[in-house]
């Protein structure tokens, strides 16, 4: 009697380990295949959001305004001869480097947006969520300045540098979540996967409405100075990445 | 062995007694009914190896035609950055005298005529739709016709779906690969936005 209870038990813990094994396996896969759509979910959401940055609206704010500013409302910059505040949907973009109008207001492109000001905040809870669809979604972590020589830019009062190469490093979190989705406030619903990837950007000045950097000549000079014009005409600052490759590349 | 002799004598105590069976030995139904566990239990085992064959296979592809789409993805993305503006309309591996936007020490430097179209081109408004932006309508051609379902890049089914952001001229594409599973044809998709470094010459 002990000897078949022996052999049962054999037979049942053998099929009970090759059951598990193969419930893991599955389960690992489907893990994996979570993992994957978070890391594209985190590679898309680093495109879009280094975009954002190269929108002409907002190239203007690493050179402008210290990164603890960008969403306090309570900075001011120069254009066009006057004060403005910088907030959502204010223009600090100088008129005469406009050259598309066509909008409706007439300034829309030029407005600065509050998606990318919310990516300088240290506040957690401002870490805003977006969906970008298929049941991924991602938010920047933070972003942070380095000047040439990857020294720190002060967060308080440093601005990139108008006659150099600054760096941006950017972190992004991305999240594949199918039953509950992820928000600002709950960002880690049960089940969800995340992936992060930090990438460096260099930060390359030039004026406003011309086509050149003068620092990939080796020109010191502030963009404007080099370009020749005055006025109300500022720098602004085009976010690319270090393979220069589609802004974003995985091979290089 | 005892033990067995034990059992067999407390049910078959009389015929024993008879001298009609021998001492030792199974009666015709005992290893019948053992076979037809052992079967029952084998088939289990079985079964449960073709479940694990089958999901590795399942595994096998999926991380394949992932592959498949992230090499399309990477063959996209060269063709968008060497996507150059030295004609007029933009081609793909154009060159303006050996510069290119992606040039380190250099600056996209077209000639006079070509770079004022280039920006009578930066100034239309495309109202979100890729084949009616002057700057980027060629690279949309090119990977409609060039590169989307095409062995360069595995097959892989690549649509752009719509400029999602002019202001920085940004495509949104879904990419797509369709295999044959254990558990019938399934479709793989993975959204990707992709910017043309060309576009961010635009004043």
């Amino acid at each position: 009697m002990l000897l078949i209870l022996l052999l049962v038990l054999t037979v049942l813990t053998t099929t009970m380990s090759l059951t598990s094994r193969t419930t893991a396996g599955m389960a690992m896969n489907s893990v994996q295949g979570k993992l994957r759509l978070a890391r594209d979910a985190a590679e898309n959401g680093l495109v879009i959001s280094i975009g954002e940055l190269n929108k002409p609206a907002n190239r203007m704010l690493v050179g402008s305004v210290p990164l603890n500013h960008w969403a306090t409302n309570d900075f001011r910059v120069r254009t066009d001869g006057n004060d403005v505040t910088v907030a959502p949907n204010a223009v600090i973009y100088p008129r005469d480097c406009m050259i598309f109008t066509n909008e409706s207001p007439w300034n829309r492109i030029y407005q600065t947006t509050e998606e990318a000001l919310l990516f300088a905040t240290n506040n957690p809870p401002r870490r805003i969520m977006r969906n970008s669809g298929n049941d991924q979604y991602f938010r920047v972590l933070g972003i942070k300045l380095t000047d040439a020589a990857r020294n720190p830019i002060n967060r308080e009062t440093g601005l990139a540098a108008n006659n150099a190469f600054s760096f941006l490093t950017m972190t992004v979190e991305g999240i594949y979540s199918a039953a509950v989705a992820p928000t600002t406030a709950a960002p880690n619903p049960i089940n969800s996967v995340h992936y992060t990837i930090q990438q460096e950007y260099q930060l390359a000045p030039r004026c406003c409405s011309t086509n050149r950097y003068p620092v990939d000549e080796g020109n010191a000079q502030p963009a404007c100075a080099a370009a020749g014009l005055a006025g109300n005409f500022k720098s602004e600052w085009m976010a690319r990445s270090i393979s220069q490759a589609g802004i974003f590349k995985t091979n290089q | 062995m005892v033990f067995f002799e034990r059992q067999r004598s407390y049910s078959y105590g009389k015929a024993i007694r008879a001298g009609l069976l021998p001492d030792l030995g199974f009666s015709l139904i005992e290893p019948i009914v053992a076979a037809a566990l052992t079967a029952i239990v084998l088939a289990q085992i079985a079964s449960l190896f073709d479940v694990s064959r089958r999901a590795i296979v399942f595994s096998n592809q999926i991380d394949q035609a992932d592959r498949d789409i992230h090499l399309a993805l990477d063959v996209t993305r060269e063709a968008v950055a060497n996507y150059n503006w030295c004609v007029n309309g933009g081609a793909v591996n154009s060159t303006c005298n050996g510069v290119t936007p992606l040039n380190r020490v250099a600056f996209y430097n077209p000639p006079q005529a070509n770079f004022q179209a280039f920006q009578n081109a930066c100034r239309v408004d495309s109202q979100h739709q890729a084949d009616r932006d002057p700057v980027t309508r060629s690279l949309n051609t090119y990977i409609n016709n060039t590169l989307s379902g095409r062995p360069i890049v595995n097959n892989v089914t690549i649509r752009v779906i719509e400029m999602d952001s002019k202001e920085i001229h940004r495509f949104r594409t879904m990419f797509s690969r369709t295999i044959e599973t254990p558990y019938g044809n399934r479709t793989l998709n993975r959204g990707f936005y992709l910017i043309p470094p060309v576009a961010l010459w635009c004043p």
